[in-house]
């Protein structure tokens, strides 16, 4: 890949994951919850998870700026981790909370289970394919270059 | 055969020549990755992610199995079949044992084998569980001697190192496992003092969790006010206690993926541990207070304590009753705490007071257990004790006294 549309990527994925982090924040301050189609931002944590989203974009600025080829698919892939984290925890907890049942049953029926799947979904959530994908594409990128 | 320094350093040199190749070193994503994360611009942001995620974990898998499977197996099938098969009813033996004979729920029977096994299995354990399978690949992945490389400038200014972070994450979701790990540290000083700070100013996971969820509005107050306190009595303490508190050189080894053998292996070990030396701890804490309820004490306390809590804190005298409650399980305290009638600053004050008077029954058995490594049972209860009352009075009194400032108590 060209470092050119290497830069444009990183830049695009940076800003796709800084403008929902500054939003995140925003709703976190304000202790807001807001749903927009399947994107939704609310829910215990909203401010922390805007926060490293926040960081997580602003390491994709800085990987746009690095010179040196490593370093700037290293920083994306610890900007990526960062969004893996986050997104990971998210999608443990909904998938823990849909097996448990409520009231005097020990697991949820299938159609409950099956309703924690449906969204709406948290930014970090929706941002997760899309760093795996890029993470797969700088690495692959450093294999060829051996 | 004997050489002289000329000689021995000439070998060495031979030595090396013959064995060691030289060359440019070739960056790689890995190699730069572990770079970036002890660099503080790109290694701090890092380091909340992997602390939210730890936190993160740890809610979802204890809540899991705490809430979803043993509150429903304690509290619907293991204390109605104890409450009735046990005999002796009425008897002092029964109330150590198995508690209040109409109670609904394993936390408020205050028996051994009925709130001594749920907070031991059913809170303890999921807990114990979640977060040494975190830590143990952390340490696995390399990235646990990177965190602390991190915070070591911060946690130097209180006389601890950058491996105290360790028993500061545990302790955010349970006390119990934070305690035990203070034995990594290297003095008697360290160990007490990083003891002390994290049973008083560090809430566990339950704790915060409850906080969330009922008093979400004051949660950011009360937690600057106890961070601030872990840093301002660290920083007394150091200066008060005598001995060391060393420097470190710690290798960081590279990132490396963690393998399942060895994370269960470590995870097994320390289970293990957990229960043949903490259980018998927690039970016997158990009986102790409620011999002390027996023999009246623990009212005693309560009518004793009275004056000190509407006069110093500028709390209601209501708050004793959870306080006391608190000694078993401070989750429920604060929870207590929010159906008491009272303005916001008071709330803070008594969540604040609930968070440091005392630590929770199964982490102060677990400093019982532990002080005998770090000076000795009874130097390090007294020793602590003296700190808590200080800590207790100073802390608490002056948030009171800000309260009366800010013309909102």
């Amino acid at each position: 890949m060209k470092r050119k549309t290497l830069d444009i990527l990183l830049a695009l994925v940076g800003a796709g994951t800084f403008i929902p982090g500054l939003l995140g924040i925003l709703f976190g301050l304000a202790g807001e919850t807001y749903t927009w189609r399947i994107l939704t931002f609310g829910g215990n944590f909203t401010l922390w998870r805007g926060l490293i989203l926040l960081a997580a974009g602003t390491q994709f600025f800085f990987a746009v700026n690095q010179s040196n080829p490593v370093q700037k698919r290293a920083q994306a892939v610890l900007a990526s981790s960062m969004i893996w984290i986050i997104g990971g925890i998210e999608i443990l907890s909904t998938v823990l909370n849909s097996i448990t049942g409520g009231e005097g049953a020990w697991l949820n029926t299938a159609g409950e289970f099956l309703s924690h799947y449906t969204g709406p979904f948290t930014p970090s959530v929706l941002l997760l394919p899309i760093s795996i994908l890029l993470v797969i594409l700088v690495t692959s990128n450093e294999a060829k270059n051996d | 055969m004997k050489l002289d320094p000329e000689e021995r350093w000439r070998l060495i040199d031979r030595v090396a020549r013959e064995t060691v190749e030289y060359g440019a070193e070739r960056s790689t994503i890995g190699s730069v990755l572990a770079e970036l994360t002890v660099k503080p611009l790109t290694g701090i942001p890092f380091a909340f992610a992997v602390l939210y995620g730890f936190w993160g974990f740890f809610d979802a898998f204890a809540g899991f199995f705490t809430d979803g499977f043993f509150v429903p197996l304690f509290d619907d099938h293991w204390l109605p079949w104890i409450q009735e098969a046990f005999p002796l009813k009425g008897s002092w033996l029964y109330y150590v044992l198995v508690g209040d004979p109409e109670a609904v729920n394993s936390f408020e029977a205050l028996g051994m084998l009925t709130s001594g096994f749920f907070v031991a299995i059913g809170v303890v354990l999921p807990a114990i569980v979640a977060f040494y399978l975190v830590i143990t690949i952390l340490e696995d992945s390399g990235y646990m001697p990177r965190l602390a490389v991190l915070v070591d400038t911060v946690l130097h200014k209180i006389g601890l190192h950058g491996f105290a972070v360790v028993p500061m994450i545990l302790s955010l979701g349970c006390n119990v496992p934070g305690v035990a790990s203070t034995r990594t540290l290297e003095t008697k000083k360290q160990r007490f003092m990083i003891m002390i700070l994290l049973s008083v100013f560090i809430p566990c996971g339950a704790q915060l969790g409850v906080m969330l969820s009922l008093i979400p509005e004051y949660f950011g107050y009360i937690m600057i006010y106890l961070v601030t306190g872990f840093f301002v009595f660290g920083w007394v303490l150091n200066k008060l206690l005598p001995g060391r508190s060393p420097e470190i050189i710690t290798d960081v080894p590279p990132l490396r993926t963690p393998t399942i053998a060895n994370v269960s292996r470590k995870l097994w070990v320390k289970v293990k541990g957990f229960f043949t030396n903490a259980i018998p701890f927690v039970l016997l804490g158990v009986g102790l207070v409620n011999l002390l309820y027996l023999g009246g004490v623990i009212s005693w306390i309560a009518n004793s304590l009275e004056p000190l809590f509407t006069g110093w804190f500028g709390i209601p005298k209501e708050t004793v009753a959870p306080l006391i409650a608190g000694f078993l399980r401070k989750d429920l305290a604060v929870a207590q705490l929010s159906a008491i009638d009272m303005s916001g600053f008071q709330l803070i004050t008594s969540v604040v007071i609930i968070s440091i008077y005392f630590p929770c029954i199964a982490t102060f058995s677990m400093i019982i257990k532990e002080g005998r490594k770090s000076g000795g049972v009874i130097r390090v209860l007294g020793g602590g004790l003296l700190t808590l009352v200080t800590v207790v009075f100073l802390w608490g009194g002056l948030l009171h006294l800000i309260g009366i400032l800010l013309g909102v108590t």
